[in-house]
């Protein structure tokens, strides 16, 4: 009872200390200091992995590289760029690397897929809100990749347009262009299941 | 069959309603429970695995010092003897193995060659 109250306790305190305060602390070696920044992030980071490969079985393993990596990386980590920033970069890198393995994969059935409409399999009452989900998964992998990251961190995981410009290393005038196109596109192919309400 | 999603999300103006459901749409993508629990314990077995790599038995130790010290010093010795035989073989203007070896032409009766019965 007592270790789990200082353990309880611990987590506390982890959870009061900013990102480099706790950096500070796993490079002394207290790997619960890691599972702090993993459990602030991994939210964010399921955000942005699930928006660009859609949900599953590789995205819990893409996860866990992101942060491995990033553990790797703090001896060199320096800090010029925030935490959130440098984990999200990550993560885009490795999702863009999956799809890639994936396209080579499935290059021979993509025409197939894509030749399929967008439907979804909970579309009974009761799983309204699934069936929106799956809807709106189906139509974000429809996305060119470039347009997906953008929409991705700008609408997905709510960063500003300048934070979405720092993590993809793009001007943010491309961030506006690159979301209007996809905007139109998500608009046209959500129109049919949403009605008129999401085409505006 | 289209949707009237009104119900889950907030009345917004019609641009917004479509970024509301992609800003739900990620707040329910979520990792499996105990996420950060299972990168812990990942870290800390590679850790391990990584020190264990590291640490070895003195015998061991000793072993990998031997190899380590031999590879260093019989390259080093094998460049010196063959350098060594192309120079008596140079200076003696032959090619035999007493030439090689530096002998003297004679040795009490015995030659390279009858040493290693090549007679």
């Amino acid at each position: 009872m007592y270790i789990n109250n200082n353990i309880l306790h611990c987590k506390h305190l982890y959870n009061k200390l900013s990102d480099n305060d706790l950096i500070t602390a796993v490079l002394r070696g207290e790997t619960q200091a890691f599972a702090a920044i993993v459990r602030r992030y991994e939210r964010s980071i399921a955000a942005t992995i699930i928006g660009m490969l859609g949900r599953s079985e590789d995205v819990e393993e893409i996860g866990q590289q992101v942060f491995v990596k990033f553990y790797n990386a703090l001896p060199t980590f320096r800090g010029d760029a925030a935490v959130k920033t440098y984990l999200t970069r990550i993560a885009i890198n490795l999702s863009l690397n999956e799809l890639k393995r994936r396209k080579r994969r499935f290059s021979l059935f993509r025409p197939i897929e894509d030749a399929v409409e967008l439907r979804s399999d909970h579309a009974d009452a009761q799983s309204e809100s699934t069936g929106d989900q799956e809807l709106i998964e189906q139509a974000l992998k429809r996305l060119p990749t470039g347009m997906r990251e953008v929409v991705v961190l700008r609408l997905v995981n709510g960063y500003s347009t300048e934070e979405t410009a720092t993590m993809l290393n793009i001007p943010e005038g491309t961030v506006l262009s690159r979301l209007s196109l996809a905007r139109k596109q998500l608009q046209i192919l959500l129109k049919p299941h949403f009605g008129d309400d999401y085409a505006s | 069959m289209p949707h009237d999603s009104s119900a889950q999300l907030p009345p917004k103006a019609p641009q917004s309603r479509l970024e509301a459901a992609l800003r739900h749409y990620g707040e329910r993508a979520v990792f499996s429970p105990f996420f950060a629990e299972r990168i812990e314990r990942r870290i800390n077995t590679e850790l391990a695995a990584n020190h264990g790599k590291h640490v070895l038995s003195p015998m061991d130790a000793l072993a990998q010092e031997l190899v380590w010290m031999f590879r260093r010093f019989a390259i080093i010795g094998m460049s010196v003897a063959v350098l060594l035989a192309g120079y008596n073989v140079y200076a003696n203007s032959d090619i035999s193995l007493d030439a090689v070896f530096g002998l003297p032409d004679e040795m009490h009766g015995l030659s390279a060659e009858s040493v290693l019965m090549l007679d």
